[in-house]
């Protein structure tokens, strides 16, 4: 199999949150834009390596021109450690800018308001199209971007 | 680069959204929801920041 040249690394520290704060997340920022709209700020997503999928947060959805009416119904999703969730599945895809690189992802919405993320970047995405490097016990992160794709 | 906490300026934010400087050191503006927030932001001229969920705890996340 040949090698597949990857871009050099970007280091991305851990971040704080409140009441936690020894446990750092790995976040990072990216721009969202969907045909004629564009987030006027970059969102702060979740790096997670245990989330198959990737998701936005509704009212992110919305901000980029989803109408949940048109949607229909959420289906079931799948199974988290909280149970059962359902989903919508964007009948489009979602354009990422990453620290310069730009890629379209498909996302799935939750049908849940209180989702504390904006943005969770999983497998079929981030994991697809860069090397992730965890070093959370130096406090942080390592991606470097597929050069084949990007 | 060095680490950005979060947690020292999003300790008052407990729900909604919020809009954080590029220098991760203040809350630009903040809503109830995200709506509310971009208005906000709009009014303001779109300053550069980040988009972010306000949440009372963040610990107890383990996976969607």
């Amino acid at each position: 199999m040949k090698p597949i040249e990857l871009a050099p690394p970007i280091k991305i520290w851990y971040k704080p949150l409140p009441k936690f704060p020894k446990t750092p997340w790995p976040i990072v920022d990216i721009k969202l834009s969907h045909r004629d709209k564009t987030l006027p700020q970059s969102v702060l997503s979740l790096v997670d390596s245990g989330a198959s999928s990737s998701f936005l947060h509704m009212e992110i959805a919305e901000a980029l021109g989803f109408d949940f009416k048109k949607l229909g119904v959420a289906k079931p999703g799948g199974t988290s450690v909280s149970g059962f969730y359902k989903t919508w599945i964007l009948p489009d895809l979602i354009n990422v800018e990453i620290y310069g690189y730009s890629f379209s992802f498909k996302f799935f919405v939750i049908d849940n308001p209180h989702l504390i993320w904006p943005c969770i970047l999983g497998e079929d995405t981030l994991f697809e199209i860069a090397k992730l490097d965890f070093q959370k016990f130096k406090g942080y992160f390592e991606i470097r971007f597929r050069q084949d794709i990007s | 680069m060095k680490e950005k906490n979060l947690a020292k300026i999003l300790k008052n934010y407990t729900s909604g959204w919020v809009s954080i400087s590029k220098d991760y050191k203040k809350v630009i503006a903040s809503g109830r929801t995200l709506k509310t927030l971009l208005q906000k932001l709009e009014k303001m001229g779109n300053p550069d920041g980040y988009l972010m969920r306000a949440a009372k705890d963040y610990s107890g996340y383990v996976g969607v």
